[in-house]
């Protein structure tokens, strides 16, 4: 079958929107946890424990370039355990998939379209999103070279104006409370790097897979500069307390700022932004889905799965949480950090092991970086 | 059952064959037969016979089955005279209209009359053709045809045949000479600074205007010709060497495909070799534009040109060949890069702001300023419908003014602008059918829509706007947000001859961002479009900045 290829810069664009739609959207490293006008602190830590987190999940697959973690799991852990590992996985993808469209479908309820049905915003966007998995993964990686500029344009733009007005005294003290609370705000955050998962499904179809990992690491430094940027901006405008008990704090900061008589409200950027960028996010996880699922049960082709997966996205993304409050209790550290660890961290670190031990036991495997392609 | 159908049809088809050969034997000996192609004959019999008819040694029989075949129609002259010493009877076939008298006169004049002046004393009557032709003639370009479907074929092309009594060849001679449009300014691609020669309808002329501009043994032109009736001559143009073979290959094959009675345009060619036929965008640009067509040669793509049409087609096109215009390259860099990007933003205007306005006003009125949607408001006063009824309604008949005037005749023309602009616009606000505010988006759009350099872009546009207004009414911005991300799902999906259509924005390719949405200084554009003349991608020499000559301290 024709192997579709996309390019690393690709990668990059997509994974940098993914990250950065959900963690500037949700803001989760101040309105979780206690690290108030800290949380800008915490969105650094969180880099640093994301680059570990997207090592664990991603250095595996570089061993194994031409091949996705549905099929190395089964050449690691044996036939059936390997399937079993890899539905957990595939689980993950679905979850991280249908909670990201809860989340926009609640921004914009909350914000901006607060009489239009759930089931419209939510299914809107599950329809794009099968129509651009459906036309393939390289219709996917063009559509992320031609939502980034935009996405990167409008998301700068929202947090610009803001920082004219912004009063950086809001800022300080800083560590106050030391640093317990900051590293409990940047659990979450951490833990929502779970999006590179989609990495071991993609390596196989990226041009260097050698050079994916690096590509997916700049993609979680520079959107993790813009998560510290819109910690900074949100907490010197409308200060620690506030911003943390806004459900979405970006767009109560947007809604506070007023640019000038004839432009009042700016908040259709980042709403736009937004939208763009959950499509991606959506997109990603559901090819991922599909793909992952489709080699699980060697299927030739993943098309066939994707309209009943997106039935399934769109039922569990509306009946899956009952309110906003649910959702942002589902980002609780102590929720959302077992979850992932369960289901995804828990299979790698078992493949981690796998990989070893086979490596000291049989030749004619692969031991070095990846065979040459 | 089907083992039955296929004897009776192999049993069918070698009667055919076998009555065929029958005709054209008693054709052949002896013309006095019974009428080789009788009335009750169909098309396609017809020109299955027409295909085998050779020539006899007889001049009469010959004529005879000439008008047999073509109906002894009236533009079909025949001269007869006696050439030569030995009195051979002759004939001459040509077509009025497609040749050149002149030619024709001299033609003549050789075989009646200079036969005798040359002091030829040998010409014998069984190789008077041979003769004449090696010896007479000084038309260039002469050819002997055996068959009645040659000689019909030179003689429908303008070329005039020679027949004489005794030998069973004609001679077919270039005497072609028809009548054919001056070259003018394209009426349907103006351009300011740009190339006043358009292409017509003759494709000589039209591959000559290429050769003109590119001077190169490099420049290619393959012909072909289309329609089992119609013979269109199709030739397409490229640079050997530069445009890629397998883009090649893939037209040809595209090409040798097409089976269609008669090609009347460009546009029955490009449906056969587009690439997305149930899409609303163009993926082969089709232009009169002189400048244009070789301006793609240059950068690697293939022209085909098609005889009969002034429009030729430039494959491998994309999304942005078609917001580019002449323009944009003629002027220098600021200049030209700031029309094209105004270009690309009232693309985007053309198509999504009605479909905006309605969302905005219907579901989203906080987003305007306070003072500005008050006024909208009031101006909307007394008006029955809601604004997604009115917003169709004023595009609804922008569309038809449009159409109305292009089909008017020049004459009629101011009358209907007046009708349209003033009648009903001015009318229609006074009324209180529309708001002003629903005239004003519908003019700009209209506008705006005027600026796509290629009417079928523009084409594409016109239609999706309306599936836009709808999504705007229904759902708000969010609606309009799915339509956009709709079409470019659609668009990165589509692909011509094999390249990608949004090209260099999805795949993203910096190195030609040159010559996207800006245009930068020619001398900057050192290369090629990757995608396309990457077997050779550098056009011209790096760093040909003009530099001021050094000072002198002259003051």
């Amino acid at each position: 079958m024709f192997q579709e290829k996309i390019a690393n810069r690709q990668l990059f664009n997509v994974f940098f929107i993914m990250r950065t739609t959900i963690v500037i959207s949700t803001l989760p490293v101040l309105t979780i946890g206690r690290a108030r006008q800290d949380a800008w602190l915490a969105a650094v830590v969180a880099f640093f424990l994301g680059v570990v987190f997207i090592w664990l999940l991603g250095r595996l697959a570089l061993n194994f370039p031409e091949q996705s973690i549905i099929q190395y799991s089964e050449a690691l852990l044996g036939k059936w355990l390997g399937k079993l590992f890899s539905l957990f996985y595939l689980g993950a993808f679905l979850l991280m998939g249908f909670t990201d469209l809860r989340t926009y479908g609640e921004v914009l309820r909350t914000v901006f379209l607060p009489e239009t049905p759930l089931a419209v915003i939510l299914g809107s966007m599950v329809v794009l999103a099968v129509a651009v998995v459906y036309a393939g993964l390289e219709p996917l990686g063009r559509m992320g070279d031609l939502i980034f500029p935009v996405f990167t344009l409008a998301t700068l733009f929202t947090l610009f104006f803001p920082v004219l007005e912004a009063d950086f005294s809001n800022l300080r003290p800083v560590l106050y409370h030391g640093w317990q609370p900051v590293l409990h705000a940047a659990l979450t955050p951490t833990v929502i790097t779970a999006q590179y998962a989609n990495l071991t499904i993609l390596i196989p179809s990226v041009n260097q897979p050698q050079k994916a990992l690096r590509a997916a690491l700049y993609s979680l430094l520079w959107s993790s500069l813009i998560l510290v940027l819109a910690a900074v901006v949100v907490v010197s405008l409308l200060g620690a307390d506030e911003g943390a008990h806004a459900a979405f704090p970006v767009f109560k900061m947007i809604r506070a700022i007023r640019v000038s008589e004839f432009l009042e409200r700016v908040e259709v950027f980042p709403i736009f932004a937004w939208g763009l960028g959950l499509f991606i996010t959506l997109a990603i996880n559901l090819y991922s889905l599909a793909k992952g699922l489709s080699q699980l049960c060697r299927l030739q082709n993943y098309r066939p799965l994707l309209l009943p997966l997106a039935v399934i996205t769109s039922t569990l993304a509306l009946q899956g949480y009952s309110d906003s409050f649910e959702l942002r209790l589902f980002f609780q550290p102590q929720v959302i950090a077992p979850f992932i660890f369960f289901i995804l961290l828990f299979p790698v670190a078992i493949l981690w092991i796998a990989y070893f031990f086979k490596r000291k036991k049989g030749p004619g495997f692969p031991k070095e970086k990846g065979r040459g392609r | 059952m089907g083992v039955k159908q296929g004897i009776l049809q192999k049993l069918a088809s070698l009667l055919l064959r076998q009555g065929k050969n029958i005709f054209s034997k008693v054709v052949g000996q002896n013309a006095k037969g019974p009428p080789v192609l009788h009335d009750g004959l169909d098309l396609g019999q017809r020109e299955a016979v027409f295909q085998d008819l050779p020539l006899s040694t007889r001049l009469e029989a010959n004529l005879k089955l000439f008008q047999q075949v073509t109906g002894a129609s009236y533009d079909i002259n025949i001269k007869r005279f006696l050439s030569g010493p030995e009195k051979v009877p002759a004939a001459l076939l040509y077509i009025d209209g497609l040749v050149d008298a002149a030619l024709l006169e001299g033609l003549l004049r050789a075989v009646k009359i200079d036969i005798f002046l040359t002091g030829i004393k040998d010409v014998q009557k069984k190789d008077i053709l041979e003769t004449i032709r090696q010896r007479l003639l000084n038309i260039s370009e002469s050819q002997v045809a055996g068959d009645m479907k040659e000689l019909y074929y030179g003689v429908s092309m303008g070329r005039a045949a020679l027949l004489f009594d005794g030998t069973a060849q004609a001679l077919i001679l270039e005497t072609q000479g028809w009548k054919t449009r001056t070259i003018t300014e394209p009426a349907s691609e103006p351009a300011i600074r740009g190339i006043r020669e358009g292409f017509i309808e003759d494709i000589r002329t039209n591959t000559a205007l290429i050769r003109r501009r590119i001077r190169s043994p490099n420049l290619w032109i393959e012909s072909l010709e289309i329609g089992s009736l119609g013979k269109a001559g199709v030739a397409f143009a490229y640079l050997k060497g530069l445009v890629a073979e397998d883009v090649l290959g893939e037209l040809r094959a595209r090409l040798n495909n097409i089976d269609i009675d008669g090609v009347l345009g460009s546009g029955y060619v490009e449906e056969y070799i587009t690439d997305n036929p149930n899409s609303l965008f163009p993926s082969v640009l089709s232009t009169e534009r002189v400048d244009r067509v070789a301006g793609a040669l240059l950068e690697g793509r293939v022209a085909v040109f098609v005889d009969g049409s002034s429009f030729a087609l430039v494959v491998p096109a994309d999304f942005n060949l078609f917001l580019q215009a002449p323009d944009d390259y003629f002027e220098p860099f600021p200049l030209g890069s700031l029309i094209r990007f105004l270009r690309y933003v009232s693309f985007f205007i053309a198509l999504f702001l009605p479909g905006v306005y309605v969302a905005i006003l219907t579901f989203h009125p906080e987003l305007l300023p306070v003072s500005l949607l008050l006024r909208i408001q009031a101006a909307r006063e007394g008006v029955p419908f809601p604004v997604v009824v009115e917003t169709f309604f004023m595009e609804g008949v922008f569309e038809i003014l449009r159409e109305a005037g292009v089909r008017l005749p020049m004459l009629v023309g101011p009358a209907i602008s007046i009708v349209g602009a003033l009648v009903l616009g001015d009318a229609a606000i006074r009324a209180g059918i529309v708001s002003p505010g629903v005239v004003v988006i519908v003019a700009f759009t209209a506008i705006a829509s005027f600026t796509a350099p290629v009417f079928s872009l523009g084409l594409a546009a016109r239609i999706l706007r309306f599936i836009i207004i709808i999504l705007g009414a229904s759902f708000g911005l969010l609606g309009v947000q799915f339509g956009l991300l709709l079409i470019l799902i659609h668009l990165v999906t589509l692909r011509s001859l094999g390249q990608p259509y949004m090209a260099p924005f999805a795949p993203f390719i910096w190195e030609d961002m040159k010559d996207a949405l800006i245009s930068l200084f020619r001398w900057q554009q050192v290369y090629r479009p990757k995608l396309l003349g990457y077997r050779e991608p550098r056009r011209q020499r790096p760093g040909q900045k003009p530099q001021p000559p050094p000072q002198k301290g002259e003051n």
